[in-house]
């Protein structure tokens, strides 16, 4: 087969490297990550799945696997993305894809079924719940990299601006707080969901930081 | 002696017998550390916001890149990690599936130092302690390079031999 879709990359490498219990938020399809061991599940050669259907909780969400435009999103062309992960397309379709589809299938009947409805003013503290989800997931499946580009390169990384898209108002605020409480490399994501740029050329981490919350001082 | 969190990424460290020498930082990372020893800024080609990459090298990412950056620099590259008196030398990292993913450098002692990614700076005896899976741990060693010590450094060297020296 051809190129793989960028959705379906996401969706087929966590397939592949976790259990992953879905729910749906707005328009974008939601997981939560059951083993959060990436980096050293791919190294395997054989690749098992763990699905737990009785684990789905709207409080738990780890991974966004969907979005409107996912082809404007990746930050690393996808070719580079999956040579990076070890995994190829081809293999990874071969491999995963009738399980995928069976399980997104479960799921989406799981989903259909459910009487949960969100009462309205828990919307946005579920945005903040799954930003933070993802934020973790990416800082702990990405610490030990030495290069930010490797980082940038991380499914969860792209889940996070996929979901940032659909509700970015919100998110450029977590991003700004989280940039504050506990300093990490977003100002490519921040360029990316505001579409400016308040540091200037030269600057490291620290002058990188302080440009940004001076620019998003009244969000925080 | 590592924290239990550092000993957890790289279960190789202990018996390594491997030291912390700095509390965590995110401002700059191993190359900015092994380069210039630059505390300031992360370095890294690319242009992303933050990070600095010296001009005149390569910059494309490929593992190439990094070895022209310590050419640049003054080092050549050689074979074996054995410690020798007149050379410093410094020992790149890289895995199949993304290149250079580390390096680290010789100590007047002869032991290694890193930064480890945004956590701290270590000292440690063997190379081997930061191999494995990447991105917990570094791949394993491709390259290594070295170069003529200046005064200072065999100064510092013969210094420590007479420290050692009398420790004994």
């Amino acid at each position: 087969m051809g190129r793989l879709h960028y959705q379906d990359f996401v969706r087929l490498v966590y397939g592949a490297s976790a259990g992953l219990v879905l729910h749906r938020h707005k328009d974008t399809l939601v997981a939560s990550e059951r083993m959060a061991v990436w980096g050293r599940e791919q190294e395997k050669d054989e690749i098992s799945f763990r699905w737990d259907e009785s684990a789905i909780t709207k409080n738990d969400p780890y991974l966004a696997i969907s979005c409107d435009k996912p082809d404007e999103l990746p930050l690393v062309p996808l070719d580079y993305a999956t040579k990076g992960y070890s995994i190829s397309a081809e293999e990874l379709n071969s491999i995963l894809v009738d399980e995928i589809k069976r399980t997104i299938d479960a799921h989406a009947k799981l989903l259909a079924s459910t009487t949960y409805k969100p009462e309205p003013n828990e919307d946005v503290k579920e945005i903040e719940t799954i930003f933070k989800g993802l934020a973790k997931n990416w800082k702990s499946a990405t610490a030990g990299s030495s290069l930010i580009y490797h980082r940038f390169a991380h499914p969860t990384y792209h889940s996070l601006l996929c979901f940032a898209k659909n509700n970015k108002e919100e998110v450029i605020t977590l991003i700004l707080r989280e940039l504050k409480t506990n300093p990490d490399w977003w100002f490519e994501a921040l360029k990316f969901l505001t579409n400016t740029d308040p540091t200037k050329k030269g600057d490291n981490f620290n002058s990188a930081r302080e440009a940004w919350l001076n620019w998003g001082k009244e969000r925080i | 002696m590592i924290s239990p969190e550092l000993a957890a990424k790289f279960p190789r460290l202990s018996a390594d017998g491997a030291t912390e020498t700095s509390p965590a930082d995110p401002v700059y990372n191993c190359l900015a550390w092994s380069a210039k020893r630059d505390k300031t800024i992360w370095w890294e080609p690319g242009g992303q916001t933050g990070t600095y990459w010296p001009e005149g090298v390569r910059d494309d990412r490929s593992f190439e890149c990094f070895v022209d950056l310590f050419e640049k620099l003054g080092y050549k590259k050689c074979n074996g990690s054995h410690f020798e008196f007149f050379y410093k030398k410094v020992a790149l990292y890289s895995t199949p599936a993304w290149g250079f993913s580390h390096v680290c450098d010789q100590l007047n002692s002869g032991a290694w130092t890193s930064k480890l990614s945004e956590d701290k700076d270590i000292e440690h005896n063997s190379l081997e302690c930061l191999e494995g899976s990447y991105p917990s741990e570094f791949g394993e060693v491709k390259q290594i390079l070295k170069k003529r010590c200046n005064a200072v450094d065999i100064l510092a060297r013969m210094a420590f031999n007479i420290r050692s020296f009398f420790r004994r």
